[in-house]
């Protein structure tokens, strides 16, 4: 139900064939052909009678409920359209033997076949009448509001009374494929219309809490109707008692209108708001007035009890209802129904007056005009018509007028809260700030029950689920290419295009899709900044159950224009003010960086050290210091991750923490495993560093270290053999309580060591290639033999030669320490 | 449960049922024969509708032009054939038949089989067309044309309830094989079930009210059950229809008889006499002319009537039932009417007529049951006359017990079987004899005064009252003078005495 009634193109195809079946009905209805009055069932092998019209031909013969017809104008019956055929191919008014068996006996009877055209020529029109009256209410209501739900359920509402009425004649036959059709249309109408009046008042005039809480109860309600009528349907073929709704099944359709009736007045009297009571005031009246005797006359007296001359009276008031309803929406300010009750019911109203009076006019100036002039003149008849009927027009167009005046009133004003929110718009510069300033104005204004803003980040949408932002490429594509609102109706169409096109994307359209519907957004009204999508804002259903309709969907694009525009601006805004504080923080890491780095390289008897930091871009956390070991000098390179400033304070509080236990003379394995506590204790565990420290006996060239996670440094010794350093642990302050090895080598004369960040080792040329251990290995085999800073200055140009233009891409630290001869005099070392 | 699927199984159920009530509604008819053109076959099928209806010049018409379309259409020329053969046109039947033999082509198997085995028919090829229904019934046993073939055999074979049934399976196949009705109605006749068999010829009169055959069927049917209007007003329609219909004729002269009504009855044969002797059928009208003397107990003019008509031809082929009731009136005549010596040289005649007949046994054997019975009747009447009434009483029980025939053929028997009795004081037995008789057919006026005789001889004076106003309400069109009314009367008279 849900879905037809959100198709429109179904919903107007329904409407046409609602009326086309109305025509037909009573074209059907006026056209003579023979019956014998007699009701059979039509999909069995025998005719066995299971209705008889009171007073027609068949009661009239004699033939009773439970006879077979055996044989029809001398014709053995193969089967009930066989006989149908028979009785089509006699005339209306002739006499035709019947083959009748009953108790196991067979007579003739002689039945003398009466017509199908309906006796009651003027009341049937009476019906028609007002199932046209319901259809033109109906459709015009629909077309001038086609989204909102109410008027979508009114529409079908009144198709069906259509059908109901037209069919209503009480067809003596049912074996013509015309009565079958009309009778089996006309059936489902009168079932489908008092759940349909039911549910009509459930979400009329204010959506029932109910409905809410028992989501079930709409669908539940067409359940017992679809049963009835599946009963029907089974009974005009196969059944034991022919097609015909049951009394008891008739009472149940009773008291759907009567709970329809009642949920409608209990709206009216329990209502505590006066300006609703006022609204529904005089609906309810109506559809009291107009309902009850229908109650009293058509389903109690005519379908219970026979009377069916009574039915007339019960028919005609419920004129009312659409005529009240009509009225009462010309008031309902959520429905924009004014234009209708101006050129519709009231100009219908009007016309049917001025027409009247034109008549009227014609045939007394006629008259008159024929008196005076003694003429019996055709010529002089047309002439005074004419001139009737050029004062006709300026006369209606009064009337109009007055009309006009007296029932157009201002409806809510939906462009001066537009003027307030593009005032308002424009001084919001902050993106949350402007959502909310939306939100409160949409929310106050059209009262959705749920408002969500999508968030548009490179011409995609996202959808905010529990926190996290689900991208919506699909429905992002349909908004960009559609350029205006999605209603669902642009939902469905998109749907079914992707299902005709058979595009695999439509399974990821509708999961995008049933993102909205689990939230019950009807609406979704993208924002964009020139071509680009840069948001949207998704309405759900209106606490008043009426849908946007067009006036308020433009409102919404219009809105939604400029909350685009300014989402790009506050977008622009918010990025100069990121890139100022980045620009900042990276000043301030350099800043931290420099005060790292030690300002001179200590100068040790026997050995020669140089050392170098080159920072790239991004300022990292790479360092390199050298601490105080008691007895020995002590050498730290460490690299902290991540970048910026963060890494910095890391690096910082990494050598504060070092320089403090070094002093503490303890080894480089235990100085390691407290600051591995220390900093895992303090810091998330994304966060870490590596490191690697050593102890120099300067006398000795007893060298104790200990590595954390770190670049295990190279050496190299005087006759050739390379040494890679590795004894340690993990990083630090990624694993808690862990224990780092030391290992102890004793450096000789000619020995080269060379510690290194990951920067020279992952250096990269345009071809993706690092620079790597083995070419640093390389370096070191090659040039072993110059001093520290010769030793430095070859790798940095071998590093900058591999990267070529594109250059290192992260910082390089690296500390030589070359120890010399023992006869030889110690050098100052070197800051590159 | 969820509603949405409720709702779901709901629509789907009601389309499921609009669509298997309008398929079977919208169906497509099905062909039962070959045929390539729509119109030939609706031709085809209102050839056989009329044949059905004895209408033979509309079959003929149809047929012919059904042939004309459709050149090769073998089935419609076989029919057609009937057709010329039942209008006595031997030579067109023939052609036809040979015709159809040629055209099989593209016929069905059964088709084939079918038009061969009336083509052998046609040429007195009795054993291989017996050789072809055989194939015809092991290869289709259901269908229509076999299933008509079958009944056909279960009647020679008397199984008369077998013959029904194959009836019934043809008509649900076919509900406008009218004359299947006809069948099924002799059928029902033959088993004593007189209101079955009522109905069904009130369907076939039904569909073919404007031949004779239908209406004297049902005419039959009613007398067998007792209901005499309706048996005469259906033999009156009957001869509306074809005034030529001498059955009829008979068959209203046995009701007007029965009914008392010996006037109307001669009448009726009197009307139809020239047909009688333009057919060489006069026999049959002055049996019946004889059997209204025996019932008005006319008996001079029907020992008149009986001399008249002797001596008979050798070759009694055609004559025998008349030859046989001749002398049997005859000799009851003169039995009637004291003449004894009359009666017993009456009686060596009759007798001499039936060794007659019996040496002639291979061609009369089928008249052995009504000899006996006609044998046991004058002993019995002669015994009665000579004051033995004991004499031919046994004799009597013993033939109508075996008697195939039907309790109205058996009335006469059985009325001299009571006359007996009482003549033999024994009244119970003779009631219990009427009453038999009475269960089948309550109307059946002479049994009803043999009831009332009887049952007043034994006391029961309310019960013999009952049966006595039965008779006279069957016999209130009955002729002044009718002896069982006048009878009636006394006895009533007797019963009810005057105050």
């Amino acid at each position: 139900m849900a879905q037809f009634l959100s198709s429109r193109r179904l919903l107007i195809s329904w409407g046409v064939f609602a009326l086309l079946v109305g025509i037909f009905s009573a074209y059907d209805a006026t056209r003579p052909r023979p019956t014998d009055g007699a009701l059979w069932l039509l999909g069995g092998d025998e005719i066995r009678i299971v209705g008889i019209e009171p007073g027609g031909p068949a009661a009239e013969a004699g033939l009773e409920v439970g006879d077979r017809i055996e044989g029809i104008g001398r014709q053995a019956i193969r089967d009930p359209r066989h006989a149908a055929q028979l009785l089509q191919s006699q005339t209306v008014g002739g006499t035709v033997p019947y083959l009748v068996r009953r108790d196991g006996a067979v007579r003739e009877m002689q039945v003398r076949l009466s017509s199908t055209r309906i006796a009651d020529v003027r009341t049937y029109v009476v019906y028609c009448g007002i199932g046209l009256i319901y259809l033109l209410a109906g459709a015009y209501i629909y077309w001038r509001s086609p989204n909102l739900v109410a008027a979508r359920l009114f529409y079908v509402l009144c198709t069906l009374f259509l059908i109901y009425f037209c069919s209503a004649s009480e067809r003596s036959v049912f074996y013509y494929w015309s009565d079958l059709f009309i009778r089996n249309m006309g059936t489902l109408a009168s079932l489908l219309v008092p759940p349909l009046f039911f549910h009509f008042f459930l979400v009329f005039p204010r959506r029932r809490s109910l409905l809410d809480r028992y989501p079930w109860a709409i669908p539940a309600l067409y359940v017992v109707p679809l049963g009835f009528y599946l009963d029907f349907s089974w009974n005009q073929f196969f059944g034991s008692r022919g097609a015909a709704i049951s009394a008891t099944q008739q009472m149940t359709l009773g008291m759907f209108f009567t709970a329809g009736l009642a949920s409608l007045v209990t709206t009216y009297v329990g209502s505590r708001d006066p300006d609703l009571r006022q609204r529904v005031k005089f609906l309810t009246l109506g559809t009291v007035l107009g309902t009850l005797p229908f109650l009293v006359f058509n389903i109690a007296l005519a379908k219970l009890m026979g009377q069916t001359q009574v039915s007339l009276l019960g028919a005609v008031p419920m004129v009312l209802v659409p005529v009240s309803f009509g009225y009462s929406i010309a008031r309902y300010r959520l429905m924009d129904i004014e234009v209708f009750i101006r050129r519709s019911l009231i100009y219908a109203i009007l016309t049917g007056l001025t027409v009247g009076a034109y008549l009227v006019l014609v045939v007394l100036v006629g008259n008159t005009v024929l008196n005076i002039s003694g003429q019996n003149s055709q010529l002089v008849a047309i002439v005074a018509t004419l001139l009737i009927a050029a004062a006709f027009a300026p006369a209606r167009e009064r009337i109009q007028g007055f009309l006009e005046r007296r029932f157009f009133r201002e409806k809510h004003d939906l462009q001066r809260a537009l003027q307030d929110l593009s005032r308002a718009i424009p001084h919001t510069l902050q993106r949350e700030t402007l959502v909310e300033l939306v939100r409160d104005r949409v929310t106050r204004l059209l009262h959705p029950r749920d408002f969500v803003f999508l968030p548009g980040n490179g011409g995609q949408l996202h959808f905010p689920v529990n926190g996290e932002d689900v991208p919506l490429p699909y429905f992002s594509r349909m908004l960009e290419r559609r350029g205006s609102a999605a209603t669902p109706e642009a939902v469905q169409s998109e749907l079914m295009r992707l299902a005709r096109r058979n595009d695999a994307s439509r399974d990821a359209f509708r999961d995008e899709v049933l993102l909205f519907q689990e939230r019950n957004l009807e609406l979704a009204v993208p924002a964009f900044a020139g071509e680009r999508l840069v948001g949207a804002i998704a309405l759900g259903t209106k606490r008043s159950e009426v849908a946007y309709d067009g006036a308020e969907i433009d409102m919404l694009q219009i809105v939604a224009g400029q909350m685009g525009v300014q989402l790009e601006n506050t977008r622009l805004y918010d990025e100069a003010v990121e890139r100022k504080r980045l620009e900042e923080e990276l000043g301030m890491a350099r800043e931290i960086q420099q005060r790292l780095l030690p300002h001179d390289v200590p100068s040790i008897a026997g050995f020669d050290l140089a050392a170098v930091n080159l920072p790239s871009a991004q300022v990292s956390g790479d360092y390199f210091d050298f601490v105080s070991f008691g007895d020995c000098q002590g050498m730290v390179v460490a690299d902290v991750s991540g970048k910026g400033l963060p890494a910095s304070l890391l690096a910082s509080n990494l050598q504060a923490s070092i320089r403090a236990l070094a002093s503490s003379s303890i080894s480089p394995g235990s100085v390691l495993r407290i600051v591995n506590d220390t900093l895992h204790a303090s810091t998330d565990e994304a966060r870490f560093a590596t490191a690697f420290l050593l102890c120099l006996h300067p006398e000795t060239g007893r060298l104790t270290y200990s590595n954390a996670g770190h670049n295990p440094p190279i050496l190299r010794r005087a006759n050739g053999e390379i040494l890679w350093l590795d004894a340690g642990a993990t990083p630090l302050g990624a694993f808690p309580n862990m224990d780092y090895d030391e290992d102890v080598i004793t450096l000789e004369p000619g020995d080269c060591l060379v510690l290194f960040t990951d920067g020279i080792t992952e250096a990269e040329n345009d071809q993706g290639e690092f620079f790597g251990d083995e070419g640093l290995q390389d370096l070191v085999e090659r040039c072993c033999e110059e001093t520290a800073q010769g030793l430095l200055q070859r790798l940095r140009d071998a590093v900058d030669e591999h990267t070529g233009p594109v250059g290192a891409a992260d910082d390089m630290t690296v500390l030589v320490v070359r120890m010399l001869s023992k006869k030889a005099e110690p050098q100052e070392g070197s800051l590159a | 449960m969820n509603t949405r699927i409720v709702t779901g199984v709901l629509v789907l159920a009601v389309a499921a049922v609009a669509v298997v009530g309008a398929s079977r509604w919208f169906a497509p008819e099905e062909r039962e024969v070959t045929c390539s053109s729509e119109k030939a076959y609706e031709l085809y099928r209102e050839g056989l509708d009329q044949m059905g209806r004895f209408r033979f010049d509309r079959a003929e018409t149809a047929l012919v032009e059904a042939t004309e379309l459709e050149p090769g259409f073998a089935v419609a020329q076989i029919h057609l054939a009937t057709v010329y053969r039942n209008m006595g046109n031997m030579a067109k039947a023939d052609s036809l038949v040979n015709l159809a033999e040629e055209n099989l082509d593209d016929e069905s198997e059964l088709e084939k089989l079918w038009v061969e085995r009336v083509h052998a028919i046609y040429h007195d090829e009795h054993e291989k067309g017996m050789e072809l229904q055989k194939k015809m019934v092991e290869l289709h046993p259901e269908h229509p044309w076999v299933l008509r073939l079958r009944a056909e055999e279960a009647r020679r074979q008397q199984d008369y309830r077998e013959a029904i049934a194959l009836y019934d399976r043809i008509l649900e196949q076919d509900p406008e094989a009218i004359e299947i009705h006809n069948l099924k109605g002799y059928m029902y006749i033959s088993l004593g079930e007189y209101d079955e068999a009522v109905h069904a010829l009130q369907r076939y009169a039904y569909y073919a009210p404007d031949n004779a055959n239908p209406h004297d069927s049902l005419g039959e049917a009613y007398l067998y059950q007792g209901q005499y209007e309706e048996a005469i007003r259906e033999f009156v329609k009957a001869l509306e229809i074809e005034p030529t219909f001498i059955w009829s004729a008979v068959h209203l002269a046995q009701a007007l008889t029965i009914t008392g009504q010996f006037e109307r009855a001669e009448e009726t044969l009197q009307e139809m006499k020239p047909i009688f002797v333009e057919r060489g059928q006069e026999s049959w009208m002055s049996l019946e002319q004889l059997r209204i003397d025996f019932v008005a107990e006319r008996w001079s003019e029907m020992i008149q009537q009986a001399e008249a008509a002797l001596p008979f031809d050798d070759d009694l082929k055609h004559e025998i039932e008349y030859a046989i009731f001749v002398h049997y009136a005859r000799t009851a005549g003169y039995l009637e009417l004291g003449e004894m010596d009359n009666a017993y040289a009456a009686r060596a005649d009759l007798e001499a007529l039936i060794e007659e007949i019996s040496e002639k046994q291979t061609v009369y054997g089928i008249w052995d049951s009504a000899i006996a019975r006609n044998q046991a009747y004058l002993e019995s009447r002669f015994g009665r006359a000579e004051g033995n009434p004991e004499r031919g009483i046994e004799d009597l029980r013993k033939v109508v017990a075996k008697s195939r025939l039907s309790p109205h053929e058996l009335v006469m028997y059985r009325r001299e079987l009571a006359e007996a009795l009482l003549a033999a004081e024994r009244p119970d037995e003779a009631a219990e004899v009427a009453t038999a008789v009475l269960e089948k057919i309550p109307t059946a006026p002479t049994m009803n005064l043999l009831a009332a005789k009887a049952y007043y001889r034994m006391g029961e004076r309310e019960e013999a009252l009952g049966y006595l106003r039965t008779h006279l309400e069957v016999m209130r069109f009955a002729d002044a003078g009718h002896p069982q009314v006048e009878e009636a009367t006394q006895l009533l008279q007797q019963m009810v005495p005057r105050s």
